[in-house]
This record gives C-alpha cells, structure tokens and sequence, in this order.
C-alpha cells in the first residue's frame, strides 16, 4: 500500500519536516522549521547542522540511511542549545531522505524564546504536553521545597520554644486535665523548691498554696480548670521552704483534635519583684497624680493624654471641661504646626527647659518654668511636661527689682552721702550726692578711699582719717560719726558729718559698712552765726537798762540780767529760783496768779505795773511788757521787760491831784453856767413874754419904741448867753452835730428870710446866688449852717451901712461819697483892718475897742462860727478892705444826701389853732410870771389851764381832773418835773398815765433833754420861748398822727 | 481540586489583605489543610468553603469572590507559574480561546487525578465565538467569568460576556458568547 500525502497533509502532521537530496540539500521543509532556523531550499543540510547521537563525524547521504531506524539528535550550528529529535526515512522514488522531527526544548520558556505556539505543532505531537508535565512537576518541587522549609521553620521554631520552655527564667508547668503535674521545667524546681519527680502527680496548689494565697483565686483557678477553660491571675505561693513569692500563673488547656482538653499548659512568671515595682509604681502614680507640681502627657498631635489634678486645678478647669482642653488651648505660643517643629526639636535635644507662659480657664495668663521631654516606648512617643507656677516669683522679682530701683532712687535722691564699702573698705556703692560725677562714680566701684585720694588730688590725711574710723567700725562693730572739714576748691571751708555703720550677719559677722555724710557746712555757719548772735543778745542782757527777767508759768525765775539785780539790790543767785510772788507786797499777792499769770498763760502777753519790794525794803513800781515764748520741744517760758517807773508814779500821783482838781473846778464852773443860764433865761423869758403881750396891746409911739428896745435888749442878753454858753460846749468837748438829710438851697432861703425885715429898714439889699440845683440834699447839720450863716449875716448887717449883703453857695468839690459846699457873705460895710484880720476869729476879739462900743457884741460869734466850721472838717477864712466890705467865705464837706427827704415834721407842721378850742392843760410852774405868762398865751389860744405851784400840786390836781396835756417845768421845788413825770408814767389808769406831757425848762445844756425824754416826756421847750413856737409843739404833741419827740432847742437864738 | 487552586485563593486572600485574615477566612472555614500542594488533590469542599468563607469575611457575594479569584488564576497564578506555557495557547484571545477545549483535554492527561472542565467553541466569528462549558462540579460558572475577563486582560483586548445558556435555568450546559 502506498499513502501518497499531500505537501499540506505532511505540513499538519509534520510541520517540522525536512527533505534533503541526496546531494544532501535541504529540498523542502515544514512549516514551522523557520520559526526555529532560517533554512533555505538549497543549502547544504550538514552545512547548518550536525547529528549529535548516533554521532555521525562526517555523514553522507548513505550514511544517514544507515540510521533510518534510529533515534536522531540533531544540533543546529549555530545555537547548539537546540535540539531537534526525530527519525529519517529515505523515500526512494525521490531519492530523498525526509527527516521527521519535533524540537526538543527543555523548558517552557523556549517557546517564547522561539515564539512557537501550541498550533506550531501537530496535535499528536506531545512535546507540549511534555513542556507541561515538566512544569507541573517543577511546581511540585517547588512545594516540596517550601513545604519542607515551612517543616524545618517549624522545627526549628518548636526546637527552640522546647529550649525556651526548658531554660526560661520562668516557670513552666505542664499538667493533665485535672491540674495533675506532669512536666515542669528547671525553673520552676528552682522557683518551688521542688523537684519535677516531687511534683508529678500532684496539683501544684496542694504544694504551693499557703496562708496568705487568696482563696478566691484558688476558687477561680479551680473553676477555670474544671470547665476546662485559660487562666490567667496573680497569686502567692510559698516555696518549699515557706518563703512566699509573687507569680504571675497564665494557663491555656491543651486540647485534641475533637475539641477535648487533655492537658493544661501553665506558665509562671515570678512577679515579686514586679509586685513590688508596681506597688513602686503605684506609689509613684499616687506622687505624681497628687503633687502640687502639674504635670501631663501631650501627644505628637497636641491632645493631652494625661495629667494630674494640680495642672487642673492651677488652670481652673473641671475635670469635665478638661477632657477637651488640647495643647493648643493652653499655649500661648503653639500652634499644630509649630508644635510638630517643636516636638522635632525636642526629639532632637531629649528635652527643654525654658519660660514660659499658659492660658487659664479665665483667660488670665501665668508664668511657668516649664520642662518637656520626649519619652519613648517602644514605637510609642509622647511628650512629658511639668511646670513650677512662677507668676508670684516673677512677681515678686518684678516687686523686688521695683523695689531695688525704688531703694536706689531714693538712696541717689537722699540729701547726703552714701556709700557701701565691702569689709576690705573698697566701694560698692556710691550715690550721686556723694559723687556727682558719674565716670567718677563708676570708677571708684572697687576702689578705695586712699585710690580716690591720690586720684582726685585731696589730702591724704583725710583718707588716713577715714581708714581709721573705718576699721574702728570693723573692730567694735558699732556706728561712729565724726566731723569732717574740707577746704573746698575756691578756698572756702566745707564741714561734713560722716557716719559709719557695719551691716552684721546672723552670725554677728561684719558683711558691710555703710557710710553717709551730710554737708553741714550751711548748718555750722549757722551755729557760728548763732554763737555770734547769742553773745550779742547776752551783752544786751548783761548791760541793756531795761530790767529783764525770764521765769517759768509758775512764777519761778528762770534769769535776770544785772539792771534787775541793782534795782532790787540782790545778786542774781539770789533771786534765780525763786518765784516771782515772794517780792510781791503782801496786799497784792493775792492777784498775783489770777490777773498775771494765768493771763499771760492765756494770751501769751502782757503788760501793766508790777509793784516789788526791794532788798531794802522800799516798794517799787515796775512797768512791764512780758511776752510767752513758746518754743519747740522746751517748757513754755515768760520773757519780761521792766523798766523802774517809781519816780513817773510819785509824779503821776500829784498830777492826779491835780488834775481832779481841776475837774472840780471846770465842773464847778459847768453848773455855775448851767445855773446862770437858768436864772437868766427864767426872767428873760418872763420879760420877753410880757413884753410880747405889752406889744400886742395898744400903745403910742414912744411906748411902742420903749417896748421894742426892751425885747431888743432882752434878746441881745439872750445871744450873748447862748454864745458864752456855746462857747463853754466847745471848749469842754461837749459839743455835738448832727447828720440829717436837707436841702442846701431851702436852708440858705430861710437863713437868709429872717434877715430880710431888717436889712430893708436899713435900706440894704440881700441877695442869694447858689450854681446847684435847689433840690441838692446833703447829709449834716443844718441846724450849725444856719447858726453859722446867722452869725455871718447878723455881722454883715451890723456893719453895713448902706449897699448889698450877698450870699454865694457853691459846690467846690464833689465825689461819691462828699460834696465840698463853700459858702461866702460879702457885705460893703465898714470892712477890717488889715492888721486885725488874723485876730478876728479869736475868742472875744472884735476889730476895735470901738466896734464894742459902737455896735456891741460879745466877739464871740466869729470865734463859734470858726469852731463849728472847723470841728465839721471845713475852713473858714476872711478877705476884707477897710472902708469897701468883708466877704467871709467858708466851706464845709458834707455826705451826699438821699433825694428824698423823710418827712421830719417840724418844718412842714403849721400851728392848728381849731383842735385847742377846750382843751384842758396843767400847768406845773413855780414862777409866777410864768404862770401869768403861759396862762395868758394859753387861753388866747383857746385852752382852759390850771395851775400846779410844784410837782406835788400838779400830781394831785391831775389825779382829781381830767386833763388833755401837762405843761411841766423842770425845776420845782417839793418836786421836780422828771420826778412828777415819773410818777405820772407809773399810774394804773392807763389814760391817765399816757398823758402828753411837755417838758418846760431854762436848763440849755446838752444831755438835759434825753433826761426828760427818758423820764417819759413828749417834747421839750426852752425858755424862753414864744407864742408861736409854743402853739406848734402843742399842735404835734396834740394831734395823734405827729406823735413825736418835739424840742425847740435848736431855735433858742 | 488540585491543591494548585486552593493555593491560588490563598494567595489572592493573603497578597490583598495580608496573612492574618488568611488565617482568619482558614479559620472561619474550618479547613484545617495547613499546606496545599499543587499537584494534590483536595476535596471539591475545602475550594468551597475558603470561597465562602472570603466572602463572608469580606462581605461580598461567593459568586463575586469566584470571579475576583478567576481573574486572579490567570492574571496571577496561570500566568506566574505556566506564563509562557500559557502563552503558547495562542497569540490572540481568540486563537487561545480556539485551543481551550484542546488545552483542557492535554490536562486530563497530564493530572491524572483531575477531572477538568470540557470546553467547546462554536459559532466561531471573526470578533466572536460562543464557548461550552461542561463541568461535573456545580457552582463554578462565575469563576469561568473571571478566567474569560482575566484573559481579555491577558490579552489586553476588551471581552464582553454574554451567559447564553445556563445550568441554573434549566439547560444542559453553559454558554457563553465571548465577544471582542
């Protein structure tokens, strides 16, 4: 039979065929030959290949027929790692050989190196199958391999635990499932005590347990044991020799492979030592968790894994709100990233030690020395940090430091030298005052009193002087002070205190030397001046001839200088010491301490006399001014200053006589006048009434004539009284003006008016000139004006023959608070000499002897009218020629007056004859020309009168009738006037006592009136008086609305 | 199974979530084997329960854990221990896939003790093919997915899956239509 294949038919059952010639030329080839070779149809096959087994050295085509029925190897030249396998067949109708192989690769990574692939060979062909089963075998191996190393890691690991189980420190113990010892190791014999052989069999609790192993562990393990399960406790044991120990005792049963315990496994651990490093620990944990110092854990992060009670507690937190505090909420400086940094650092240093400050609860910051280090265990790292509160430290060193600086402030601002010298006298400190240089100061730190001597160039044996007194202080420990003089640059002396002192330690040793000095150089010029001073007062004392003496409050003598001593003829020992009172007579003893002593004790001063009596014996009279000095910190004393006024005394003594003498005298002549003046007004004032009545009857004109030189007369006696009256006022003092409000131009009016009559029968002419407003008031006595001007006026008519008076007012100053008024009357009338014109305002002058004779006059009227002028602040002068006129000018400065002038009656009441109609007066008058008189006057006003001869008649006429008025003269015999007023006043009809009653009296003397008024009286005249005037003072006292005190004094001219 | 697979899931549990839950999925499953060998065959059950016990441990589904471990089988364990053996199956997914009933049939020679899958190729297209799957074990349809996804990876070309026939509903066999 013969297969005829197709070349697509050999290619899928051979596809790694090949056919050659027998020129043994490669003639065709399979399919997947050149994925192995580069074969090319053509080439010489043994050219690319050769036949490994049968070895063929030099193979021809017939050779290789030879081993048609061999295996055939077959190597490629040029990589003769691969192999081809196969057989050859010769195909002889072709004469071919064909060679049938497979490639033979050893591993499956060639066929990647060949990129052959599963299709590339037939599918009978194994060779993949092979490749496979290789792996497949090499990949059991490898199990093998591992298996084997897992086994002999195993066993190396079980070898080693044996040894370890065998050799540990610790005790290990194997028993059966009912705790009986089966095995133990050498540890645990030496552990015990006993021996493995001892303790087989037995329960280690039967030959351990004592009396202090806690039953309720016995209880656990038991149950542990019986159920079958670990265990795992700390007990006591007790050796073989009873020493009890501290194990630990783990245990875990041993079980088959069906879950049955069959043995237990137990290992001990000999934790005495731990126990007591634990109860160590605990003891440490108790520490730190109760030290006052805080302290806490922070992790790498910056939480706080723990701390103590006193970090707490110092930041104020509680332990709740503590648990989400972080690092972050108590530093003031970290950050989660400069904490990493710093937790770099740390690692890097091991730990700090540094300052630093927390934030509190509150907000508040303290200052802590704070200590961090990083700890590690094992891979765990967390920092340790404690701290010390250090706010009150730093506190307290900032108090200090201020308190350093305030003790240096004020060492360098004290007034003196200061210096701190070390025990080797070398400075320490020097402050300003001492030294004021400050380079100086600097450099004399370390130095010496001798360096500063020799560098300033000052006498040494100032610094040898203070070495001195320096090591005297060394020695007896103990201040010294001395004085120290220095001649200063510009030669002056300079005086300085200097006070040295040790500073002693506990153990009485000396650790410094202060020294201060003061500068006293100001204070000792003092004290020399003082010196100079005191002697000077000393020699005042000693020669001055005043009498001086010092003593105590209580009288005793404390000092006298020599003039005392002469005066009262001791020694000065014999008065010092001694008090006061005992050279006092004994009548004026007893006001000695009263009005001497205690006074100037009080007011601090006094004067008066003092009489004394003298060692002799003579009484003396002693003028004294004393004085208390009162000085600080000494007894109070009394200075006096006496002078002997003895002999002034005697003097004084016959002046007084004298003198009252003389008072008796003038007083004398007072009521002589007073009485003159009464008895010569009495009858004037009847001679001027009946006169008055006389006129007012029919009368030829010779007897009108003599009428009118009898009231003429009359009236010139009673001016030449009121003059010599006033004269008499003024020359007593006595006299007195008033100061009312009035209006200069009215009152010059009214002057002037009662001139008028006479002047126009003399054919002379008045004429009034005033520059100020008529209504211009002014405040003083208009009364004084008017009599001035009268005077005035009364001589100008006097000596005028024929021509003009006038009257001049003008204002010749004015201010606020005066208005100067000058006043001139100008007459032409017979003038002044010349000569006489400086004697005319002389008390009873008159321009000529003649004057007298020719016009009469007392020549008091210019002397009054300079006195009153003069004693109101004013002047009064004269011009005049002989034979052309006088003018008399004068000017008076008056208060300016209120505008409105208050209502003050006299001048604006006007006599209301309708309200006398039936009036009933008393009359109490002694004289019965009076009575005629007033009786007469009376009834023609329209009144019905009654006559009282004295006061007694007048008290029991008015106790009998009812009267509307008295009339009540003054002097009376049986009783006068003020007393019958008295009387009246006192009566219990209170109609009766309120009586109006008007005093009547001849008495002109100032003072006289306020008697009246005090005695009860409404109004007062003075005789003489006449009708008119004596119609308007019963009209006010009459009429209820003018109930006032009426007089006509001021009109008795 | 060969003592080979259940290396394999050892392998994947251990290289993904380390030794101490391979212990653990061991433990869990109560297989007791401490050593695989390759060649060994165990029984069917042990592959089951470490399969079950993985997906317990790691809870997810066994089918999602017998895919995970296809992939791995080629991608790891076909592919560190035959690599080029395996390449030589072919030089495109579809040729490989062409020579996987062969492949499988060459197997059951090689392990004697084995009782491999049978696969048959039909339908064969240009960019697609539909593959039978004969198994006598139940249950490890998920893990042909895996070993199909695992060499579309091998290969680098996309493979979709398309489950034609299945032996859960009913038919004789599983098919699947393996489209690139």
């Amino acid at each position: 039979m013969s297969i005829n294949l197709k070349e697509e038919q050999l290619n899928k059952l051979f596809p790694f065929h090949i056919l050659i010639d027998n020129q043994l030329k490669v003639k065709a080839f399979g399919k997947s030959v050149s994925k192995l070779f580069p074969l090319e149809v053509g080439l010489n096959f043994f050219e690319h290949f050769t036949i490994k087994r049968p070895e063929i050295s030099n193979p021809s085509f017939y050779e290789i027929v030879e081993h048609i029925d061999q295996l055939l190897i077959i190597s490629y030249l040029k990589n003769t790692d691969l192999f081809i396998r196969g057989q050859v067949e010769l195909l002889e109708d072709i004469n071919c050989l064909l060679f049938i192989v497979t490639p033979w690769f050893s591993n499956v990574d060639m066929l990647k190196e060949y990129n052959i692939g599963m299709n590339d060979f037939a599918i009978h062909d194994p060779s993949i199958d092979l490749l496979h089963s290789f792996k497949a075998q090499e990949i059991a191996v490898n199990d093998a391999k591992e298996l084997f190393e897992r086994f002999q890691l195993q066993k190396s690991d079980l070898r080693r635990l044996s040894l370890i189980a065998e050799e540990t420190f610790n005790s290990v113990v194997v028993t059966d499932n009912k705790g009986r010892v089966q095995w133990a190791n050498k540890a645990y014999e030496n552990l015990t005590g006993y021996s493995l052989a001892e303790s087989r069999g037995k329960t280690p609790g039967s030959l351990l347990q004592g009396k202090d192993t806690d039953p309720e562990t016995i209880k656990y393990l038991r149950e542990r044991i019986d159920l079958g399960l670990s265990f795992d406790c700390e007990l006591i044991n007790y050796n073989k020799q009873k020493q009890p120990y501290w194990i630990r005792l783990s245990g875990q049963p041993i079980l088959d492979r069906k879950g049955k315990v069959v043995q237990f496994f137990a290992f001990e651990e000999d934790i005495t030592e731990k126990k007591k490093l634990e109860d160590d620990l605990k003891l440490i944990d108790f520490a730190l968790r109760n030290t006052a110092i805080p302290i806490y854990f922070i992790t790498k992060e910056g939480s706080i894994s723990d701390y103590n009670v006193s970090l707490r507690e110092t930041l104020g937190y509680t332990e709740e709100e503590f648990k989400k505090v972080t690092l972050f909420d108590l530093s003031v400086r970290h950050t989660p990233e400069t904490w990493a940094l710093r937790w770099e650092e740390l690692k890097e240093k091991g730990n700090s030690y540094n300052q630093t400050m927390l934030r509190k609860k509150d907000g508040t910051l303290i200052n802590v020395e704070m200590r961090v280090t990083i700890l590690n265990y094992g891979n765990r790292e967390i920092a340790f940090a404690s701290f010390i509160d250090i706010t009150e430290k730093i506190l307290a060193e900032k108090r200090l430091e201020e308190q350093r600086h305030f003790y240096e402030h004020v060492l360098n601002n004290i007034p003196s030298d200061i210096a701190v010298f070390d025990k080797e006298h070398r400075y320490l400190f020097l402050n300003p005052i001492a030294i004021k240089n400050p380079e100086l100061r600097k450099w004399m730190i370390g130095k010496k009193d001798e360096d500063y001597f020799l560098h300033t160039n000052k006498p040494k044996q100032i610094a040898d002087k203070r070495r001195e007194q320096f090591n005297e202080v060394i020695t007896n420990k103990k201040l010294i002070a001395w004085e120290e003089e220095l001649i200063r640059p510009d030669g002056k002396k300079e005086y300085h205190i200097r006070n040295m002192y040790p500073a002693i330690d506990e153990e009485g040793n000396v650790t410094l030397v202060i020294g201060y000095g003061v500068n006293i150089t100001e204070r000792k010029l003092i004290e020399q001046q003082l010196e100079r001073k005191e002697k000077r007062y000393r020699d005042l004392f000693n020669y001055s001839q005043a009498l001086i003496c010092t003593h105590d409050l209580n009288g005793k003598i404390l000092s006298v200088n020599p003039a005392l001593c002469n005066t009262l003829g001791y020694q000065s020992d014999q008065l010092i010491n001694r008090t006061l009172v005992e050279f006092i007579p004994e009548k004026d003893r007893l006001h000695f301490k009263p009005e001497y002593l205690d006074k100037i004790a009080t007011d601090e001063k006094t004067g008066g006399v003092f009489r004394v009596i003298s060692k002799d014996g003579r009484i003396l009279f002693l003028l004294f001014q004393n004085y208390k000095v009162q000085e600080f910190g000494e007894e109070p004393y009394v200075i006096g200053f006496s002078q002997d006024i003895t002999d002034r005394v005697k003097a004084e003594k016959e002046l007084l006589v004298a003198k009252k003498m003389t008072e008796e005298s003038a007083k004398a002549k007072e009521i002589f006048l007073a009485n003159m003046s009464h008895e010569i007004r009495t009858p004037m004032h009847g001679i001027l009434g009946i006169a008055g009545l006389l006129a007012k009857t029919k009368l030829d004109a010779e007897q009108e004539n003599y009428i009118n030189l009898i009231t003429e007369s009359a009236n010139n006696l009673v001016v030449i009284i009121n003059d010599i009256l006033d004269i008499e006022k003024i020359g007593s003092g006595k006299f007195e003006f008033e100061k009312v409000d009035f209006k200069i131009a009215e009152k010059l009016s009214t002057t002037i008016q009662s001139f008028q009559y006479k002047a126009e029968e003399k054919g002379i002419k008045i004429e009034l000139k005033y520059d100020f407003s008529p209504n211009l008031v002014v405040k003083g006595d208009p009364y004084r004006l008017s009599q001035i001007l009268n005077n005035l006026m009364s001589n100008a008519l006097k000596f005028t023959k024929q021509g003009k008076i006038v009257v001049k007012g003008t204002i010749e100053e004015e201010n606020e608070e005066a208005i100067f008024m000058k006043f001139t009357v100008t007459d032409t009338g017979i003038g002044i000499k010349k000569d006489k014109l400086s004697i005319i305002f002389d008390p009873f002058t008159q321009a000529s002897s003649d004057t007298t004779r020719k016009y009469g006059g007392t020549g008091l009227g210019l002397s009054i009218c300079k006195n009153l002028v003069e004693m109101q602040g004013g002047i009064i002068s004269v011009d005049s020629e002989e034979g052309i006129g006088t003018t008399f000018s004068f000017t008076i400065p008056y208060d300016c007056g209120f505008n409105i002038i208050p209502n003050k009656g006299e001048t604006e009441i006007n006599t209301d004859k309708s309200i006398f109609n039936f009036k009933k007066i008393l009359m109490a008058e002694d004289v019965i020309v009076n009575q005629f008189l007033a009786r007469v006057i009376l009834e023609s006003g329209g009144f019905k009168v009654d006559i009282a001869n004295n006061g007694v008649e007048a008290l029991d006429l008015f106790e009998k009738n009812d009267y509307d008025l008295i009339l009540m003269d003054i002097q009376m015999p049986e009783m006068d006037g003020v007393t019958t007023t008295a009387k009246i006043r006192q009566l219990q009809d209170e109609k009766k006592a309120n009586i109006p009653i008007i005093a009547l009296t001849a008495n002109a003397l100032v003072g006289n009136e306020k008697e009246y008024y005090d005695a009860g009286m409404n109004a007062c005249l003075t005789k003489p008086f006449t009708q008119e005037k004596l119609f308007e003072v019963l009209t006010k006292v009459l009429n209820p609305s003018l109930n006032l005190h009426v007089s006509n004094k001021r009109n008795i001219t | 199974m060969y003592g080979i697979v259940n290396k394999a899931i050892e392998s994947l549990v251990i290289e993904s979530f380390g030794v101490e839950k391979w212990d653990k999925i061991k433990e869990s499953s109560d297989v007791e084997v401490d050593f695989f060998i390759s060649n060994e065959p165990y029984d069917d059950d042990i592959t089951y329960s470490l399969a079950i016990a993985v997906a317990k441990e790691m809870n997810i589904t066994v089918g999602d854990v017998l895919v995970a471990f296809g992939e791995y089988w080629v991608l790891k364990t076909a592919k560190e221990k035959y690599g080029n053996l395996l390449e030589a199956g072919g030089n495109s997914l579809r040729e490989f896939l062409i020579n996987l009933p062969a492949f499988h049939n060459r197997i059951m020679l090689i392990y004697p003790k084995l009782t491999p899958p049978e696969f048959k190729v039909s339908h064969l297209e240009e960019t697609s093919l539909h593959l039978h799957y004969f198994s006598k074990r139940a249950g490890l349809k998920d893990f042909v997915v895996g070993l199909l996804q695992g060499l579309g990876k091998l290969y680098k070309t996309e493979v979709k899956l398309e489950v034609i026939n299945d032996r859960d509903n009913g038919d004789h066999h599983e098919i699947f239509k393996v489209s690139w």
